[in-house]
């Protein structure tokens, strides 16, 4: 893997993906933006972030069902790869491990 | 999968299915309906449209249109085959510059000669009606031979307008030549035409302002040209404006049209009604100066329509014999010309003959590219082995070598696209075309993909199903040898390449030498220190006191004049009466109209009698004749004889050169009419003062004529022009000889270089056993003069033939002797021992314990 940095959206949408398990598609992940995050993008911007996703490897895909509201047209689910389970535990730790180092921080926001 | 209808705005959804690619659209079509279902039940149709429209465009980011790498196997090989194909060019830089040079300079001349052809095929294809415009001609026959012409008398074309109902349009033309035009302060000489209304009607020439067929309907307007517009007028309005042609007839200008395309056969630069050159003249059935051209209705049968018309100008003559016939223009240019009757073809053989070339240039280049890809066959054999044994079918191999073929083409038509654009400008100056390469024209560019296509097929297909062609076995073990069969092979195609370009080396020998031969060919008059200044309007008023004048500046010998300048002569005119004329003998004989001291202002010089001269007060019935009509009308004493009615002959002219410079001179009769002259000659001593005389003549000129712009031609000059077509074909043998022996050169360099790396081992072993450094390199080139010598003797001979029967169709010609062919082969030769030797030498001279020390 090349670039193992993702950027602050795509983490959200890998962590959404992990989430929504076998329904992890498009739609539902903007939503999920919506509903946990409190974000509002359009789809091509999930469509694009997804897409960036599997390129880099962290997101495998499959075809899903067919729904009638969706024009006989399939879903694309994603799900997780090792490597992309790898960067999400990185940058968590990456920030948990900054947290520790500055209390007053939140000290400050706590009080 | 059940389709329920979903209705999102039409456009924005034939939007996003254009631009996303198909991998995509299928996943995000289907979120985005699924989308759009859920905010129209909540929120309404529209803000669902609105939304949809939106979020369509939110998609258009790279990720969309990107395609996947297709996994298909006919891209993955493709692409392979273009990856082996670079890697092999980047390998042999020798072969691949070799190789892309020959087929760069094989492609230049295909273009070229592709662009040249193409002009010549367009000739009159701009007109809308085409297919229905017929110019009429007609056979004479003059004892019992078939004389064939495209000038036909005044009434003819009103009389077929009324009388016949297939004929649309008809219109009569007279083609004028340069004429004196001023408009205001603008004096310049333009090519005036006369023309009926119906011409703009036949032809296709648009109107940029004004009515171009409304103007030819009043005797008093004309139509110009745009670029004669901008000449007189510059940038303002040229409707209604009064130009004045040759200082007597005025006209206003009511129409301005298109300039002429360079590709058509009837040019102008101004149209002026016909009504208005008949007028003052009586033109009968017996005047033949005009050129009719007619618009048939479409579907009329051409041979009935022929037969019908055949009579028609007999009818109102006597004792003439003459067919008239309908001749379509499409084929006028390429096919417009006859021989007793005949149509012999015309323009097409050179078209013909240019095509050929520009082929076997094109193939000598495809040569190169065969003969050095299977010279190297050896080297890739091993890795069509392999791939054999890999499980490569013959097929896929076949697709390798014509990719690389096709790789390498690409390359030289590439190269050879921006020569072609930087060769253009004096391409056009040895063909007097003015060729482009346009990129809007397609039919051009498409053409030129096709030959670098066909190009490339052709070189190709040969090495790849050579190459093919290897048993796995053997190509990898390296037992099977490359078979004597293609070195055979090879040797056949050397002596094709070289078999071309001698031929086309003595071709152009063969023009050079008869080219000079024709311009060094005593003319019997003498054309140093003779001017000529053409008469314009109504100049010929003041000739004698002109002339007068003209004679006192110091040095001026002689002036005269005539109705044609001495290098075109007259027009055939039969049924002249001589005595001793027998019942059917009849020949054209040039007549033409001179002025007093012709013979001395021209430098002839009499076989017998005397010139023209004002001392003998009654010699407006006197004339001369030229040696020529003499001997063929079998006068035994010419002078004083009686011809035609009442003219007698007062002296014989020895023959002089006229017309045609490479024919013998045919019959001509001189009449005195001074009052028919459009030349005046001045004749000078030869000195250095002749620039200071040409001062004072157009000094004496300017007084004179003040309105007209002073005009002088050497009459040499104007003799030389007559050999510009001769000089451009002599141009182009040079150009594409040299090109042609070039790629041939090319070739044998590749060649001799595989060979001598080859024999690396051999030169080495018979270096330690003691033979000397020109015994190898003679060893190592004598086996390339071989094909050399044989292709000459092949192609000397036939060449010979053939420029021997060509050579006849020319009086005065040249015998081809054996220099000829001794020179071309010897440069040939020459040319190739050179690009040969240097091979040779360089591998005999190596170190033999390198070549020799591994095995």
């Amino acid at each position: 893997m090349e670039k193992e940095y993702i950027g602050e959206l795509e983490e959200l949408v890998l962590l959404l993906i992990v989430m929504l398990k076998d329904d992890a598609y498009g739609l539902a992940i903007r939503k999920a933006l919506k509903e946990q995050a409190s974000r509002t993008v359009t789809i091509g911007a999930v469509h694009g972030t997804v897409n960036r996703l599997e390129g880099k490897g962290f997101i495998e895909s499959r075809l899903g069902g067919a729904t009638e509201e969706r024009g006989g047209r399939h879903k694309r689910i994603f799900s997780l790869t090792a490597s992309g389970r790898k960067v999400l535990e990185r940058s968590r730790d990456v920030k948990v491990n900054l947290w520790r180092q500055i209390p007053e921080l939140a000290i400050n926001k706590l009080g | 999968m059940s389709n329920r209808k979903i209705h999102p705005p039409r456009l924005a959804d034939r939007f996003l299915q254009w631009f996303c690619s198909e991998e995509v659209l299928e996943t995000l079509q289907g979120d985005l309906y699924e989308l759009y279902e859920r905010r129209r039940e909540r929120r309404g149709k529209l803000l669902a449209d609105i939304y949809y429209a939106f979020d369509v465009l939110s998609a258009l980011r790279p990720f969309a249109f990107e395609r996947k790498r297709s996994n298909s196997n006919y891209t993955t090989m493709f692409q392979h085959y273009l990856t082996i194909s670079w890697r092999n060019l980047r390998v042999n830089r020798l072969y691949s510059l070799l190789n892309i040079s020959g087929l760069a300079v094989g492609l230049t001349c295909g273009i070229l000669l592709l662009l040249w052809i193409s002009h010549e095929l367009s000739y009159d294809t701009f007109h809308k009606n085409q297919p229905n415009i017929y110019q009429l001609m007609r056979h004479e026959v003059m004892s019992g031979e078939y004389f064939t012409g495209d000038v036909t008398p005044a009434p003819l074309g009103p009389s077929l307008k009324s009388g016949m109902p297939e004929v649309v349009f008809a219109t009569r033309t007279l083609g004028a030549g340069k004429q004196l035009v001023n408009a205001g302060h603008e004096n310049t000489y333009e090519a005036v035409l006369y023309a009926d209304p119906d011409f703009f009607n036949i032809m296709t020439f648009p109107s940029v302002t004004g009515n171009a067929i409304e103007a030819l309907n009043s005797p008093g307007s004309v139509v110009i040209t745009e670029r004669t517009a901008k000449k007189l007028f510059e940038h303002t309005d040229p409707i209604g404006k009064a130009i004045t042609v040759n200082n007597t007839d005025e006209f206003l200008v009511a129409a301005v049209v298109r300039d002429v395309p360079t590709n058509s056969s009837i040019r102008f630069d101004i149209v002026a009604p016909f009504s208005g050159y008949e007028q003052n003249r009586k033109l009968k059935w017996d005047n033949n100066s005009f050129q009719t051209w007619i618009m048939l209705a479409p579907a009329t049968n051409l041979l009935a329509f022929n037969e019908k018309i055949d009579g028609v100008v007999e009818e109102h003559l006597d004792n003439e014999e003459v067919h008239l016939f309908a001749f379509p223009i499409e084929r006028l240019h390429l096919y417009g010309h006859f021989n007793n009757g005949k149509p012999d073809g015309g323009k097409i053989v050179f078209v013909y003959l240019v095509g050929a070339l520009g082929v076997f240039i094109l193939l000598l280049a495809c040569v190169n590219f065969m003969n050095l890809a299977t010279a190297r066959s050896e080297r890739r054999a091993k890795e069509v082995g392999i791939r054999k044994v890999i499980g490569a079918q013959r097929r896929i191999i076949v697709g390798q070598f014509l990719t690389e073929a096709m790789m390498i083409t690409f390359f030289g038509l590439f190269l050879s696209i921006v020569a072609v654009n930087l060769l253009l400008p004096s391409f056009n100056e040895l063909t007097g075309k003015d060729l482009s390469m346009s990129l809007a024209n397609w039919q051009l560019w498409s053409s030129v993909l096709a030959l670098g296509w066909v190009t490339g097929m052709v070189a190709g297909s040969y090495p790849a199903f050579f190459l093919s062609g290897f048993k796995p076995v053997q190509a990898v073990t390296g037992l099977g040898k490359a078979g004597k069969g293609a070195s055979i092979f090879r040797r056949a195609l050397v002596t094709f390449q070289f078999f071309v370009s001698i031929f086309l080396i003595i071709s152009t020998i063969v023009i050079y030498v008869q080219l000079d031969h024709i311009q060094g060919r005593p003319l019997g008059y003498d054309q140093e220190n003779l001017i000529e200044l053409p008469v314009r309007g109504d100049m010929a008023k003041a000739f004698d006191l002109f002339k007068n004048d003209l004679l006192q500046v110091q040095g001026v010998t002689a002036v005269s004049a005539g109705g044609d300048n001495l290098i075109r002569v007259g027009g055939g005119l039969t049924g002249f009466q001589w005595p001793g004329k027998g019942p059917d003998e009849d020949f054209p004989i040039n007549i033409t109209w001179v002025h007093y001291d012709w013979v001395e202002a021209s430098g002839l010089t009499m076989a017998d009698g005397r010139d023209f001269s004002p001392a003998f007060g009654a010699d407006s019935l006197a004339c001369l004749v030229n040696e020529t009509a003499a001997r063929r009308m079998r006068l035994e004493q010419p002078v004083g004889t009686h011809l035609g009615d009442n003219n007698y002959i007062v002296g014989v002219v020895k023959d002089f050169v006229y017309n045609d410079p490479t024919s013998d001179p045919e019959p001509l009769v001189i009449y005195l009419g001074t009052n028919r002259i459009s030349h005046i000659f001045v004749r000078f001593q030869n000195d250095q003062d002749w620039q200071k005389r040409i001062g004072q003549i157009e000094e004496i000129f300017g007084s004179y004529f003040p309105t007209y712009p002073f005009e002088m031609h050497f009459t040499k000059d104007e003799y030389q022009k007559r050999f510009e077509v001769i000089r451009s074909m002599r141009g182009m043998a040079i150009l594409f000889s040299g090109l042609a022996i070039f790629i041939a050169c090319l070739g044998l360099i590749g060649l001799s270089a595989y060979v001598a790396e080859r024999r690396k081992k051999e030169v080495g072993i018979r270096k330690v056993l003691g033979a000397t450094i020109s015994n190898i390199s003679i060893a190592l080139s004598v086996d390339f003069l071989k094909p050399v010598i044989l292709s000459f003797l092949l192609a000397a001979p036939l060449a010979g033939w053939l420029f021997d029967t060509g050579l006849d169709d020319i009086d005065y010609r040249i015998e081809l002797s054996w220099w000829i062919f001794a020179l071309a082969g010897g440069l040939a030769l020459s040319l190739a021992c050179l690009m040969v030797s240097y091979h040779a030498i360089k591998a005999s001279t190596a170190n033999s314990v390198e070549s020799l020390r591994t095995e």
